[in-house]
């Protein structure tokens, strides 16, 4: 970017444009990561104080970029740098509860169950459901195998099935 | 696609309906907080603008203000900072602060272990800091070997310090122990525009200090040379040299400001202090067949080796550098790339001594006598097939090379296990046609004649490098018009032939 009086600057990042374009949708994505809206704004606040000051390779800022940057600021608030090992389940073990599985299911029972998911598993779900990303994008973000991200995906809709049925119990 | 399952359904059905949670009034006061955490922009388009964060005051605000603001008085830029208070606390708000802006984001935004983040809404207020930038904030045309830091004294520096370049990559760098400077350690590119940002806090002296952080974000460009020219280093990487190699740099053409050239070479070596050598630039000439070019060769100068000449130690780890990126050349030819190679000296320090009178040739590897080979030198009554005297320097070898000597007119004689020492023909290598003479008369074109299966053994064991002191040789000594002639110069003589000298 030249300024006016000639002088060669960094490109930076319009942020209030980026609102204008992206915000909502960020904030959409806050929300379906941290639960809350409350959570929502405070993340991509983050994401949009880190913004200002990189802004990013110029022809990288697209939507996706943007959903990225708050995925990744989400990812390392809770990412702990211990082994937190998934304990795999064998393939082709997904469709074995399927018979229990409600035709019914109560959407906002669903929802409250998914708040008390751990972090990363609930992230799993939301770039696989929500955002409709492959196993493999998924795993690059989270640091690990796309074979681990299905084990993941697999053992949470399992939690959420359980709590659902139990939920459906005591009601 | 895969099908999904019923549950699968749901949550992408869950997922999007909760989409409308998110409310135009969230989207305004995420556009709010963005307004005044840019308006750094708007109130100081070309300084380096920072914003900062305040944690809640519960004493005099101003307190640590006074020292900064005498440092301000002998720094470079002077920087406006952007001050909010956080708001989430009841306690956070004094008398003497302005109420509340209503334009930021939400006090119900929940507190963030990242200091970045404490965006809460606060009062707002301008003040100068320090921040000392190099190159300065907006400069352009800078030369890529340029320093670049950043100092910010009476403030802690955070590890977020970041020099980017405008294709994303991120340039090394390392913060002093007391975190006041931020030094750049990698190299820069030319035509490129660098971002230094990051952010630097001011520590508490007691608890319930004030805390300040400070985010910078400046900006300069390096310049894009209208011509580049570059180099090579003769020796390739991870090779093992002989005692006596030269460290050969060859210009892709004639460079004019030497001086500022041979400041770009570093040669490294693990032997510290013990070991120094200079750099000696060779006549421009036509080396490579395209055109005139610069040479420049590194050889020791002081040496730990016992004796006269001032080899490479043996077992030496050399590092050679040629930091050209950024460097004026002359003529308006900058340097194109930086160049690295290591290499090792042998660890057996092997020197061959050619005693002509003694029609042998002498071994000796960390001083001892290990080879004698029976050998014939170039026939002494023939004028064009002496030897030259004096330190020759293994160039090349060949298991098979072809001779020619035009003036004894023969051409295409395939001599086997050719150790080339010298550019005027001089060759050690095997002739089965001279073994009656072998050790007892010199007879050869002006070459070394060894015998099988010494010639091959010989071969195998020399090395780039390796040292032939040829002695009592009834021709000339070398001069420059043999190659390499490095080591007819005494130490003194060398240096002189530095541009730095």
């Amino acid at each position: 970017m030249v300024r006016a009086d000639g002088v060669m600057v960094a490109d930076r990042a319009d942020v209030g444009a980026v609102v204008q374009q992206h915000g909502r949708a960020m904030l959409q994505l806050g929300l379906q990561l941290t639960g809350s809206r409350d959570s929502a704004q405070d993340l991509v606040q983050d994401v949009m104080v880190r913004l200002l000051r990189d802004p990013g390779p110029p022809r990288g800022r697209t939507a996706s970029y943007y959903l990225r940057a708050v995925t990744n600021a989400h990812i390392d608030r809770f990412r702990v740098r211990s082994s937190t090992e998934v304990v795999g389940l064998p393939e082709g073990r997904e469709a074995a509860g399927r018979e229990d599985v409600p035709q019914v299911l109560d959407r906002d029972a669903i929802w409250r169950a998914l708040q008390n998911l751990p972090p990363r598993d609930r992230t799993v779900l939301v770039l696989r459901y929500y955002l409709d990303q492959t196993d493999e994008s998924i795993g690059q973000q989270l640091g690990v195998t796309a074979a681990t991200v299905r084990s993941i995906a697999t053992r949470a809709r399992q939690r959420l099935r359980a709590s659902h049925s139990q939920e459906g119990d005591l009601s | 696609m895969r099908r999904r399952e019923p549950d699968e359904e749901a949550l992408v059905e869950i997922f999007r309906e909760q989409d409308s949670t998110i409310t135009d009034d969230d989207v305004a006061a995420l556009a709010a907080f963005v307004q005044v955490a840019d308006s750094r922009s708007a109130a100081a388009p070309s300084a380096p603008t920072v914003l900062s964060v305040v944690e809640p005051v519960r004493r005099r605000p101003s307190r640590w203000l006074t020292p900064v603001l005498v440092a301000a008085t002998v720094v470079l830029a002077l920087v406006a900072i952007l001050v909010t208070t956080r708001g989430a606390s009841p306690n956070a708000a004094t008398p003497n602060r302005p109420a509340p802006s209503s334009s930021v984001a939400p006090s119900s935004v929940a507190p963030s272990t990242s200091a970045t983040a404490e965006t809460g809404s606060g009062p707002v207020e301008v003040v100068p800091a320090p921040i000392e930038v190099t190159p300065a904030d907006g400069a352009v045309d800078v030369a890529p070997n340029a320093p670049v830091s950043i100092t910010a004294p009476s403030f802690q520096l955070q590890d977020d310090v970041r020099l980017t370049a405008d294709d994303g990559t991120v340039v090394a760098g390392e913060l002093d122990p007391g975190r006041e400077t931020w030094t750049a350690t990698g190299r820069l590119a030319y035509g490129t525009t660098y971002t230094l940002s990051g952010s630097a806090e001011v520590t508490p002296e007691g608890p319930g200090g004030s805390r300040t952080l400070v985010v910078f974000d400046h900006s300069f460009s390096t310049l894009a040379p209208a011509a580049v020219t570059g180099a090579t280093i003769n020796i390739p990487e991870g090779d093992v040299v002989g005692i006596a190699a030269p460290i050969i740099v060859t210009f892709e053409r004639p460079v004019a400001d030497k001086a500022a050239a041979e400041a770009a070479l570093i040669v490294t070596t693990s032997q510290g202090a013990a070991l120094q050598g200079s750099w000696a630039w060779m006549q421009d000439e036509d080396f490579e067949g395209t055109g005139v070019q610069s040479q420049a060769h590194w050889r020791p100068t002081v040496s730990p080796v016992v004796g006269d000449i001032p080899y490479w130690p043996a077992g030496t780890e050399v590092t050679v550098d040629l930091d050209l990126v950024g460097v004026d050349l002359g003529e308006g030819y900058w340097g194109r790339s930086d160049e690295q190679r290591s290499f090792t000296v042998r660890p057996d320090a092997r020197v061959m001594k050619a005693d002509y009178s003694a029609f042998h040739l002498i071994v000796m590897v960390d001083g001892q006598v290990t080879k004698n080979y029976p050998v014939s030198y170039g026939e002494e009554s023939v004028p064009g097939r002496l030897l030259t005297n004096g330190v020759h320097v293994v160039t090349a070898k060949y298991p098979e090379y072809k001779m020619c000597h035009e003036s004894f007119g023969y051409c295409d004689d395939v001599q086997p296990w050719a150790v080339r020492i010298n550019n005027n023909g001089e060759f050690i290598h095997e002739n089965p046609a001279v073994d009656s003479t072998l050790g007892r008369a010199n007879v050869t074109h002006g070459a070394i004649n060894m015998g099988s299966p010494d010639a091959e053994e010989f071969y195998r064991e020399s090395l780039y490098g390796d040292p032939v002191e040829i002695t009592n040789a009834p021709g000339p000594a070398m001069t420059e018009t043999d190659a390499l002639y490095d080591w007819i110069y005494s130490p003194a003589e060398w240096q002189a032939l530095s541009a730095l000298s």
